[in-house]
């Protein structure tokens, strides 16, 4: 593969607009496929002259005898991540903590991935779909919304993709409702048995420890369709960060999103109100695994001296985030809220609860649940929310990413 | 009154905490994960399976 122009020897670049490598220098188009093409020529040629192949194209080498290729490999001194690039590109900051604190540590030999799917959107389109949420946003603070571009990388993330086979027997207690003849509704439990056998294509599994689960299993969904097998083009311009959970891990969280999926599914079977497994004896054989690139845009920016990360998936142009918010209009909206529903309440309450109406404390107290009941399921769901909402944000911001990239340091040693 | 007060402020309070939540979820929660399970290619088939069981009679298939 060149990723050099054969016109004037720039960087090639693969455009995600246009889906074909450009030179930055002459504006010169290839087709991956041809550079691939051409590359493989170049090193024949550099051998019939009995020269050292790698050293004619100076570039991504594959071996196809193990499956692998050489990257350069850059350490973050700031929350030591590690991310690798094709040779030609130079990485200026750390894409996971913002930090300028990036250096060159080695070329280094991975195992060359399977398939890819290239960038479909643009940084563009990433920058319109990330500011066209902020803007939706009523607490994200005004100076976030005008965040610079240069912010946004493009970074193939590594996935396994696998085929599963998977069988379970069990034992279901459901719930159902039912009408008597009077038409009351009522709750009645069964027991069911079930066998079933379900097979999965390609259930997507991220292979980075550097991002939690949660985080790219919301950036879903990744359409297959588009996967292509791999070709070291379409790095060009891009971090690739690769492989380093373990196939162990990996087969487990497979396992897990399979018996989540066939549970719903048995579920769904029955069709009842409320189920629970109470008994199970699944098996799960793996037909197949493929090692993918898939590709999202990371965006990390600070507030008040924090790092989120907001990402956008760069198939689909799906954004997923927990943006810092505006405590100034939170607590305005608050108060305001609750002098608009206070002051009637009050009212209403002395207008129910009359005193000639309830004639003694203990009455008025004994009535009071209704209010309660309220206020008990009003602050419930607030709570819900809240937690969702710093949920998600904890998830998303850097430091959760500096955290793991820690802890997979501290068990190296 | 006070009880009146106490009770109305509550009420006030934890309504604004839960229409303020739900926007600031709506707001600066972006992305979520629900439904996206379904886009698994699949093939499923219940295979067997008996309704309204006793549990002791089918504890020897496990």
């Amino acid at each position: 593969m060149i990723t050099k122009c054969k016109f004037c020897g720039g960087a090639l670049k693969y455009d995600a607009d246009i889906r074909r490598m450009v030179c930055e220098y002459c504006s010169s188009m290839f087709d991956v496929e041809d550079t691939e093409e051409e590359k493989e020529y170049e090193k024949m040629q550099a051998m019939s002259a009995g020269k050292n192949p790698d050293d004619a194209i100076g570039q991504a080498v594959f071996t196809p005898e193990n499956e692998t290729m050489d990257m350069s490999l850059y350490h973050c001194s700031s929350c030591s991540g590690e991310l690798y690039l094709n040779q030609t590109e130079v990485a200026s900051y750390c894409p996971y903590c913002g930090q300028p604190t990036i250096v060159f540590e080695r070329i280094a030999k991975t195992r060359k991935p399977d398939y890819i799917i290239p960038f479909k959107i643009t940084k563009e389109y990433a920058v319109a779909s990330i500011r066209e949420k902020f803007f939706k946003g009523h607490f994200i603070p005004k100076e976030l919304k005008y965040f610079k571009a240069e912010l946004l990388r493009g970074i193939y993330v590594p996935y396994y993709l696998y085929d599963m086979l998977y069988k379970d027997r069990q034992i279901i207690r459901a719930k159902f409702e039912e009408k008597n003849s009077k038409g009351e509704k009522s709750s009645v439990t069964y027991d069911f048995y079930r066998e079933a056998v379900a097979s999965f294509q390609e259930i997507p599994v991220d292979a980075s420890k550097k991002i939690p689960n949660e985080i790219t299993e919301k950036l879903e969904p990744f359409y297959t369709a588009d996967l292509i097998d791999f070709q070291a083009g379409y790095l060009s311009g891009f971090y690739a960060d690769l492989q380093d959970d373990s196939d162990y891990t990996l087969r487990n969280i497979a396992r897990r999103r399979a018996r989540d999926r066939f549970n719903k599914l048995l579920y769904d079977d029955l069709m009842a109100k409320e189920c629970q497994t109470l008994k199970s004896k699944p098996t799960c054989s793996f037909e197949k695994e493929a090692y993918a690139l898939l590709p999202v845009w990371f965006m990390v920016f600070t507030y008040e001296g924090d790092s989120y990360t907001i990402l956008v998936n760069g198939q689909t142009g799906k954004v997923v985030g927990g943006v810092p918010s505006d405590k100034n209009k939170i607590a305005l909206w608050f108060s305001l809220i609750t002098l608009l529903v206070s002051v009637p309440a009050y009212h209403i309450l002395q207008l129910v609860f009359d005193p000639v109406l309830f004639q003694s404390s203990d009455s008025i107290l004994s009535a009071m649940w209704v209010p309660l009941v309220l206020i008990s399921a009003a602050f419930t769901a607030g709570l819900k929310n809240y937690r969702s909402v710093r949920k998600s944000q904890a998830l998303t911001r850097a430091e959760t990413i500096k955290t793991l990239v820690g802890k997979r340091e501290g068990r190296k040693k | 009154m006070i009880l009146y007060l106490l009770v109305a402020v509550s009420l006030g309070a934890s309504v604004a905490f839960a229409i303020v939540t739900d926007f600031w979820k709506d707001s600066n929660e972006i992305g979520s994960s629900d439904g996206n399970d379904v886009y698994f290619s699949n093939q499923f088939t219940v295979t067997d399976g008996k309704n309204r069981i006793r549990i002791k009679d089918y504890e020897d298939r496990f």
